[in-house]
């Protein structure tokens, strides 16, 4: 039975001997916190799961940026990040020009941390908003759950990126939108799942009610 | 615990100032930010006149208690709080107000972020920058909103307290930013500053060893006799023959990372310094530790 | 923020704004939230911090004695700053002040002086030698949008909070007040931003990187207008200006409502 806390840096996670997970370091054989997060130690690993934190690009990560540079090999995309992405223009279907959404996955980070690109595809319309990246592992859920109740429940689309960044599209993105702010801000509770969808339910149920 | 110095609030030699708070995540804009307040609670009381040769007396004994307003059938004096229980002792008292004479200080962090320059930017970690600025009606005389040389000073020992802190080497070619804007001065401000920079910089998620908590302990001395004592205020600062030690402690490690020394001690002195320091840094931790997980409790569910 | 991460937001508030809406669903003629809290530092002669909708301004008055202008040997001195501080956005560079804050500070300053809020010929120790200075300074700590207004909110906050030191061997005397700082007038800023044909009042950040121009009115309680400053590249027609000015009397009074219940706590 695996229990999660609150931790800070500095604060002591085990004196067991464990592999070591995100976010923790070891001294004199004792393993520390070194962000402030939710502990675990779950089958013989140690880990801090961020509760804050900028987005550093990772092999794999699906991220969703904005092209800020057209080039001749391909775009520059903000990611929100400190670090630069790059996408090439085999990697892309269509023509992109300034401003324009892009989801892709991030192929590969170099020895600086900045990401190259790849299987890019154009988000239009739409509405894009940005969270704190540490957050959206809960607004996917445990095998996506929680994204597809958003989903269902709304019938809005929505993409989700690593970088924190979020792409709705549908009538009732303002209320996935809302449900979303929630989720970041009760990120770290429980019961959280149940209090989402009462609150989708109510808003769309408001929602019906106001198009007799 | 009496003794033969008086402090002149009325605290003991080994209390930190009556009221220090902090707050996490206080800035909309900054990755990570915190506001902190460190000093006096003052109670402003309002008494006929009649009572001033009261309050002569004990000003003579605790110079923190004074008249601030004289009218012809009242006066208005201040309390600090260790010493409030004197106002009852008052006729006919009126409490007017309570505010805190002490430090208040804003930190903002940002990062990591791009390098500016770019060109000093380095490829094995992120540089750090620590700028701290007081506000011109901070201080009792109007200070130029031009940095100073004490500020320049201060940053770069605040900078080289928390470099060896930081997990700088997660991210190279970036630039991590803290910016202290002291808007309240009262004695240990760059303690104040780097205590909140903490903070800030734990809520703006960058990882770290510990969380550096920073105190000033120090000697005052009063009719020949002496009293090592921690957190001094702007009139203990002040008083002939005052030792200032600022420090910044690793508390787990009982380390320090920073330490300045105004006065002069013995061997036996400094060593009493040095413990009275980490235990009151431990002290300032656990306030620390406070901020940053009741930012997370108070948006806790009710099905907890 | 990167300049084209700036484009995709303000695309989305124009095309809102073409609908007639805003982004934060707020009346066009609706003032963010606002708090307002004065008497903040013990060493200001008179102080407030103010938080409009996540801007964050403090302000400070301090007296000191110096030697008067020397066309003006009848009058105290009055010497407004302001200071952008590096926490308040990613753009905002430490440094010594850019344009925007000189604007600020300048704006601030006219409104004071032009409505006759102080009377300076009260601040005078010694014709032609000595007299008051009176310094206020306004540091903003958190921009997200308005710096105007939120400035203008602090400084009247700031000055209604203030005291007037006593001197004596030409020195002030510190922590010991003879008088409480006397205003004529409390002028308030009200600031419009023009979002295509739209008019809409306290702009938020977005609001800020989105709009083709802006105009900050400062107005005093009998309704006279003390203050003008256009922003930004586009333009306002006399219809346009005329209904700001309506608006902005009366916004600037409940504001100045709001800034006096700030002051109003107990004090003798």
């Amino acid at each position: 039975m695996s229990e999660r806390w609150l931790v800070v840096p500095g604060d002591l996670i085990t004196e067991e001997k464990v592999k070591l997970g995100p976010n923790v370091y070891v001294e004199g054989g004792k393993v520390y916190s070194k962000v402030v997060g939710l502990a675990e130690v779950k089958e013989g690993v140690a880990r801090v799961i961020p509760l804050e934190g900028r987005y550093i690009p990772r092999e794999g990560d699906p991220v969703i940026g904005i092209v800020v540079d057209v080039k001749i090999p391909g775009y520059d995309i903000d990611l929100n990040s400190p670090y630069k992405a790059f996408l090439p223009n085999e990697e892309l279907s269509e023509e992109a020009s300034y401003g324009d959404v892009i989801i892709a996955t991030v192929k590969r980070v170099d020895a600086v941390k900045n990401a190259l690109l790849e299987k890019g595809n154009i988000l239009r319309g739409g509405e894009l908003i940005t969270i704190n990246p540490k957050k959206i592992p809960r607004v996917i859920g445990k095998k996506r759950s929680m994204l597809n109740l958003l989903q269902t429940l709304t019938g809005v689309t929505i993409m989700v990126g690593a970088n924190g960044r979020i792409w709705l599209y549908g009538k009732n993105a303002d209320i996935a939108k809302e449900a979303i702010f929630k989720i970041e801000q009760e990120a770290h509770t429980s019961g959280l799942t149940d209090r989402i969808t009462k609150f989708i339910e109510e808003e769309m149920h408001g929602r019906r009610g106001n198009q007799a | 615990m009496a003794g033969e110095v008086i402090r002149p609030d009325g605290r003991s030699y080994e209390d930190l100032r009556d009221t220090i708070r902090i707050e996490a995540g206080v800035l909309d804009r900054a990755d990570g930010s915190a506001y902190l307040e460190w000093g006096t609670t003052i109670r402003l009381v309002k008494v006929p006149a009649q009572e001033e040769k009261k309050l002569s007396k004990w000003s003579e004994k605790w110079p923190m208690v004074s008249v601030v307003e004289r009218r012809e059938d009242h006066v208005l004096a201040e309390f600090p709080k260790p010493l409030w229980k004197l106002i009852d002792e008052l006729k006919d008292v009126e409490v007017v107000r309570e505010y805190l004479r002490g430090n208040k200080v804003f930190v903002a962090v940002y990062g990591p972020r791009e390098p500016i320059p770019r060109h000093e930017a380095s490829p094995y970690r992120a540089i750090l920058r620590y700028r701290y600025t007081m506000s011109p009606f901070s201080v009792p005389e109007r200070k130029s909103p031009k940095p100073s040389r004490r500020e320049t000073e201060i940053s770069m020992v605040s900078r080289l307290a928390l470099e060896k802190v930081l997990f700088l080497e997660e991210f190279p070619m970036t630039m991590i930013d803290v910016f202290a804007e002291v808007i309240s001065a009262d004695a240990g401000t760059r303690v104040a500053a780097l205590t909140a920079a903490s903070v800030a910089l734990a809520d703006a998620g960058i990882p770290m060893r510990d969380l550096p908590a920073a105190v000033a302990v120090g000697k005052i001395c009063s009719d020949g006799n002496c009293a090592i004592v921690a957190d001094l205020n702007k009139k203990e600062e002040d008083m002939e023959g005052a030792v200032d030690l600022p420090m910044v402690v690793l508390p787990r490690k009982e380390e320090f990372t920073l330490l300045q020394m105004d006065g002069r001690v013995s061997r036996e002195e400094l060593e009493e310094m040095l413990e009275l320091g980490i235990r009151k840094a431990k002290e300032i931790n656990r306030i620390q530790r406070e901020a940053l997980l009741r930012k997370y409790e108070r948006v806790s569910g009710n099905d907890e | 923020m990167n300049e084209f991460v700036w484009e995709f937001t303000s695309d989305k508030v124009r095309k809102l704004a073409l609908r007639g809406f805003r982004i934060d669903r707020r009346a066009l003629l609706d003032y963010r939230p606002a708090s307002i809290e004065t008497g903040v530092v013990y060493n200001a002669d008179g102080s407030a911090l103010v938080n409009l909708g996540g801007t964050k301004v403090v302000a400070g008055v301090k007296f000191e004695l110096g030697a008067p202008y020397p066309d003006r040997p009848d009058e105290g001195a009055l010497l407004v700053d302001a200071e952008i501080l590096p926490h308040s956005s990613p753009s905002a560079e430490p440094g010594p002040p850019d344009e925007e804050a000189i604007e600020l500070a300048r704006v601030i300053d006219r409104s004071i002086r032009e409505s006759n809020a102080l009377d300076m010929k009260e601040f005078v120790i010694r014709e032609g030698e000595l007299v008051y200075l009176l310094f206020l300074d306004m540091r903003v700590l958190d921009d997200n949008g308005n710096l105007i207004d939120a400035a203008s909110l602090a400084s009247a906050a700031a000055l209604l909070d203030a005291k007037v030191p006593r001197v004596e061997d030409d020195q002030i005397v510190r922590h010991e007040y003879e008088r409480k700082l006397k205003l004529n007038e409390i002028p308030i800023y009200t600031t419009f931003v023009k979002i295509g044909k739209l008019i809409m009042v306290d702009p938020r950040i977005e609001e800020e990187h989105a709009f083709d121009a802006r105009m900050s009115i400062a107005t005093v309680d009998d309704g006279s207008i003390v203050a003008m400053q256009k922003g930004g590249a586009g333009s306002f027609s006399k219809g346009e200006l005329s209904f700001m000015a309506d608006e902005a009397i009366k916004k600037g009074r409940e504001m100045r409502k709001l800034v006096k219940e700030a002051v109003g706590h107990g004090k003798d």
